[in-house]
């Protein structure tokens, strides 16, 4: 187990270096002098030249890029993504400020969605080809194609516009937080929804499902106590994936409700062109999608030995 | 386009209810674009006297807060996002699928070098490279509608790089390439002879959903003030200034984000029938 676990922790490290390159070059490639753009937005005076040079050497912007990037690097993987360009603040206090306000908006979706997909998903494969089941499917479907930022718009027209029952934007409080989460969620759960029906679908056309309905057992028991068991592993997996959307995972949602949170803060900084803080949250949206992947294999063999066995 | 009909069975596709569906929205939407000069006015032309007007029989969708025709830009917005998502998809499926042929084609060395990349690149959140990449490319060459191309084309190749690699590590093993190769065949001529046109499907597959989500990625950038820029009519665009005006002209964000919705669940319903069709074909061989 330790050396599977130790094997697939290595595997990840090209994938995460690959990552830093992209999200390194971001910045990179920015025309003209960093330097001086910095003593602009931070100090909002025509640069002079002490000053300019000051900064550059400060930092390391005179250094050949293979040196930039390695200096990038080594405090990149200890938290450190250097100053925000227009803020007198280091880029991981700027997003640490955002990140509750995210989450926030985050967990509260996913656990509703998590819910909802469960008992849809469930129902949808159980009356597979019914009416109830094209309804969850032209659903799922509706889900992944309307536009969040239009649904999102729509509903503060109905809910805050005409009938004055919630504020259209806002943040923090539980009423703020009803009409994001319910846009999230509509897309969210779509495609957590499919997801559900079509595992427990593949659960259900296995032998033993056969055999259980063969010896008698009660529908309900084949679903809930065979079929819907064995479904949950790849529906577990799935959802934990999911995590990832933690930061950045809602950039639009969180643009239409002017919800501070990390997607906002990426929209900002790129209108502010402040790209250290764009370049961290690249950078970290990236390599904590690559540590969910890993987390939820290595959940998958604790689960199910025969993965590590078979590896 | 003959393969293309023989690949999904032609006769099939009005027969699938997805398909039917899929191809009746998808067909509306280019008809739209394609003859907007014939059905809208002119989608430029601001009149100050019919600002923020409501729909009427004369402006069917209102007018705009610079009183230009909403439906005539809705329509011309039809245009610009079709033109804009098949380009992207077409720069992607070219990068893409000669990449993944490559290496999986080739192997060894090659093959552990691009599968890395491709790892890489599927592990990263799509729209944010997407707004950071717009971002940067703004600062560098000012707003253009190539911008949006460029960035959404750097995250968009890989899925048709993994799914063409796939394909042809199956494919590479089967007798028919063995006996081209024995005969001496190229790899050239095995590559687009043989390899291609059996990846056909599933990359057709792949491209009609593909189009649906770059038309929302589009859209999205759009909404952000960071895609297409205007005068040219876009979605997206259209929503992001109709959203200042929501208490007052709530038709401005309505009508483009149904067209958006549209196209989309078009495109969407179309690629799923296109693979029922493709899985259905495989069972019986």
């Amino acid at each position: 187990m330790l050396r599977y676990i130790a094997r697939r922790a290595l595997q990840i490290i090209p994938t995460i270096l690959g990552i830093s390159i992209i999200s390194f070059s971001l910045l990179y490639i920015f025309p003209g002098d960093p330097a001086e753009f910095i003593v602009e937005a931070r100090y909002g005076v025509e640069p002079t030249q002490e000053m300019v040079e000051k900064i550059r050497i400060e930092m390391g912007l005179d250094k050949p890029f293979v040196v930039q990037y390695f200096n990038w690097l080594s405090k990149a993987v200890r938290g450190d993504f250097g100053i925000s360009w227009t803020e007198d603040k280091t880029v991981m206090e700027v997003i640490l400020e955002r990140l509750p306000i995210s989450a926030e908006l985050f967990f509260a979706t996913f656990a509703i969605s998590v819910v909802f997909a469960l008992i849809l998903g469930v129902i949808s494969a159980v009356h597979k080809d019914k009416a109830i089941d094209h309804i969850c499917r032209i659903y799922s479907l509706l889900g992944i194609s309307i536009p969040s930022f239009w649904l999102g718009l729509i509903l503060i027209w109905i809910f805050s516009v005409q009938l004055h029952l919630l504020p259209a934007f806002g943040c923090c409080e539980l009423k703020h937080l009803i009409l994001p989460v319910l846009t999230w969620c509509f897309s969210f759960m779509a495609i957590k929804t499919r997801f559900v029906r079509a595992s427990l679908l593949e659960e259900l056309s296995k032998n033993y499902v056969i055999t259980a309905r063969a010896k008698g057992l009660p529908e309900k028991l084949v679903v809930f106590r065979h079929a819907l068991r064995n479904a949950l592993i790849p529906i577990i997996t799935y959802f934990s994936l999911s995590l990832h959307h933690l930061i950045v995972g809602s950039i639009m949602v969180e643009v239409v409700f002017s919800w501070p949170g990390l997607g906002s803060l990426l929209v900002e900084s790129v209108f502010k062109r402040d790209f250290p803080v764009v370049q961290a949250l690249v950078f970290l949206s990236g390599v904590l999608l690559i540590t969910m992947n890993l987390v939820v294999d290595l959940l998958y063999a604790v689960i199910d030995p025969r993965i590590r066995y078979g590896d | 386009m003959f393969k293309v009909i023989e690949i999904f069975r032609g006769i099939e596709i009005p027969k699938n209810n997805l398909c039917r569906i899929g191809l009746s929205v998808v067909l509306f939407i280019i008809l739209l674009g394609s003859f907007a000069p014939l059905i809208a006015k002119d989608p430029y032309e601001t009149n100050m006297a019919k600002r923020l007007e409501s729909p009427s029989s004369e402006h069917f969708f209102g007018a705009d807060q610079l009183g230009r025709d909403l439906f005539s830009r809705v329509i011309y917005g039809a245009r610009t996002s079709l033109i804009v998502a098949i380009t992207i998809s077409a720069f992607s499926m070219g990068i893409g699928c000669l990449i993944g042929a490559v290496s999986g084609y080739f192997g060894g060395i090659i093959d552990d070098v691009i599968g890395r990349i491709i790892d890489v690149f599927l592990s990263i959140p799509e729209i944010v490279v997407n707004i950071a990449l717009v971002g940067v490319f703004c600062t560098i060459y000012g707003s253009s509608t190539w911008n949006v191309i460029l960035a959404v084309v750097f995250t968009n190749w890989v899925s048709y790089a993994r799914i063409t690699r796939g394909i042809v590590l199956s494919l590479k093993e089967r007798e028919f390439i063995f006996c081209s190769k024995a005969i001496g065949a190229k790899s050239s001529w095995i590559l687009f002879k043989h390899i291609i046109p059996n990846a056909l499907g599933p990359i057709i597959v792949l491209a009609t959903l593909n189009v649906g989500n770059i038309i929302l990625t589009i859209a999205s950038l759009g909404f952000l003030g960071l895609g297409i820029q205007p005068p040219t009519p876009e979605w997206g665009q259209l929503l992001n200034s109709g959203k200042n005006y929501i208490a007052t002209a709530p038709w401005i964000t309505f009508f483009p984000g149904l067209f958006i919705a549209l196209s989309v669940f078009g495109f969407n319903l179309l690629g799923e029938g296109l693979r029922d069709i493709l899985e259905r074909r495989r069972i019986y061989e």
